[in-house]
């Protein structure tokens, strides 16, 4: 096996396209025990850790670009995540400490794990990743970019340069709630939901996002059947119950060995009424209304 | 640009060549080329903690890092956090902490405790107990069941300028 720390962006896609088969190293939460266990055998590494200018979180009063190369512990340092309950929610919600210090955020979309936290939350940001080719950037909806277990739309040489996405108005509200088996363990249901009321009443649900993971081969945008339950009225309690149940119905679990299908699904409605309830509180709008007699 | 196999790290102040294979976790470098096995090894998919390290100061599952990565960083291990500067061995005052307080059963998982420990008390000098779950959620101990691990770092705490 080879090993490449290549100083350009150009440099690291040529090492990606000249070796059959390369595979893209960044923070190695994920690709090294994939090495270690022998899962795979790559005949080069090519570390992009030392591709300059990928490390910044650029935000201005419209617009948000996160370099791939942040880490999540910088990501969470960053004045973004204080004014960003939604990111802050999912960023907190992975692994632990050591793990956040190295993961980057590139290689938290990149390796598509269906149980990872950022996707859920960056889809209901209706975020993009950009990517590199070597020919030019490429801008992939993150609702479109997963294509199954560990399959997203990139090509085996294509690198994640960040991700973009516009800020969402200061009124609205956003939340992550996820469960975990484990104190630092993967989730085993996480939602994130965005809910915006309307500028002028400031009750009246205009725009809801939700988005989940770990209940589908791929992380996923909630269909808009489902998400728009939540718009033209205040929201109230029966309508999260409803859209609770529908997501539900909206997932696709496996029936694993030591999977427990029904208890799942029991953590998605917990999880999905968590979020929604959450985000109103954080928004603008007033607290969830009892539903009219 | 060709691979890199000679890599230079500082290894708790010490500045130290050698040349590792692609792919082999700093870890690895650490016990094997460098012989200092304070950095335990125990999983190979980064869920115990016992390999904790500092790259830069900043605490990472040294099992995670291909040790390519460390090449030109400072690296800190349970062995450089002793002071050393007076003829003596002055214990850190975490390693103290888990002295005074019995913070182990069999040892293993300790110099990951203590170099996490060490990393948070740089944080925060002052953390309350749920602080301390939080970032010590990477180190796993199935002998203590934690509370004396607690104990030790509240001590070290108590002792501690920062
Ligand atoms: C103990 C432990 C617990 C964890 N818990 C969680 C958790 O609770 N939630 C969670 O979401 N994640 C969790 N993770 C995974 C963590 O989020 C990883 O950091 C992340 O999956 C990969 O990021 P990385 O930078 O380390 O990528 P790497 O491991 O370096 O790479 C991962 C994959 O992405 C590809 N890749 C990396 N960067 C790019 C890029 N810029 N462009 C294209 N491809 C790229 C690599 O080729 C590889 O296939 C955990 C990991 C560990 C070890
Ligand atoms: S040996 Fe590194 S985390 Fe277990
Ligand atoms: S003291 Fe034995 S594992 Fe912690």
């Amino acid at each position: 096996m080879q090993y490449y720390q290549p100083g350009s962006l150009a440099d690291a896609v040529d090492r990606l396209k000249e070796v059959d088969e390369a595979k893209i190293v960044a923070g190695g939460q994920s690709m090294m025990p994939l090495l270690r266990q022998g899962l795979i055998s790559p005949d080069a590494l090519v570390d992009i850790t030392a591709v300059p200018d990928l490390d910044e979180v650029t935000a201005s009063d419209d617009t948000v670009e996160i370099g791939a190369l942040v880490t999540y512990s910088e990501l969470l340092d960053a004045e973004l995540c204080a004014d960003l309950d939604l990111l802050r929610d999912a960023v907190e919600a992975i692994g632990d400490v050591p793990v956040r210090n190295a993961g980057t955020i590139g290689g938290g979309v990149s390796h598509a794990d269906p149980a990872q936290d950022l996707p859920p939350a960056l889809q209901c940001l209706d975020a993009a990743a950009v990517s590199f080719d070597g020919d030019g950037t490429r801008r992939h909806d993150l609702s479109e970019f997963f294509l199954d277990y560990y399959l997203t739309e990139l090509a085996p040489h294509e690198i994640v340069t960040g991700i973009e996405f516009e800020r969402p108005p200061a009124r609205a509200g956003g939340a992550y709630a996820s469960d975990t088996e484990a104190p630092g363990g993967w989730s085993t249901a996480g939602i994130a939901a965005l809910v915006v009321p309307d500028a002028e009443d400031g009750e009246t649900c205009v725009d809801a996002r939700l988005a989940y993971c770990a209940g589908a081969p791929v992380p996923k945008r909630v269909p808009d059947e489902i998400e728009s339950l939540l718009v033209g009225d205040r929201i109230d309690r029966e309508t999260v119950d409803e859209v609770a149940m529908a997501i539900v119905d909206d997932l696709e679990l496996i029936d694993d060995v030591g999977d427990d299908v029904e208890y799942r699904k029991h953590l998605f409605r917990v999880m999905t009424k968590r979020a929604i309830t959450t985000a109103l509180r954080r928004s603008d709008a007033p607290p969830l209304a009892e539903a009219p007699r | 640009m060709s691979a890199i196999d000679d890599i230079t790290i500082e290894l708790n102040g010490e500045e130290q060549t050698f040349s590792v294979e692609p792919g082999v976790p700093l870890r690895d470098a650490i016990r094997n080329e460098l012989e200092l096995t304070g950095t335990k090894e125990a999983c190979e998919v980064g869920e115990c903690g016992s390999c904790m390290t500092l790259v830069e100061g900043t605490p990472v599952k040294s099992c995670l890092i291909p040790a390519h990565q460390a090449d030109g960083k400072a690296v800190t291990t349970v062995e450089g956090l002793a002071d050393r500067s007076d003829d003596g061995e002055d214990l850190h005052p975490v390693q103290e902490g888990f002295i005074e307080e019995f913070g182990m059963q069999c040892g293993y998982c300790t110099p990951g405790f203590v170099v996490s420990s060490v990393a948070m008390l740089e944080e925060n000098p002052d953390p309350s107990r749920e602080e301390m779950k939080q970032y010590l959620k990477g180190n796993l101990c199935r002998c203590t069941g934690y509370t004396k691990i607690f104990d030790a770092v509240e001590h070290a705490a108590e002792q501690y300028d920062g």
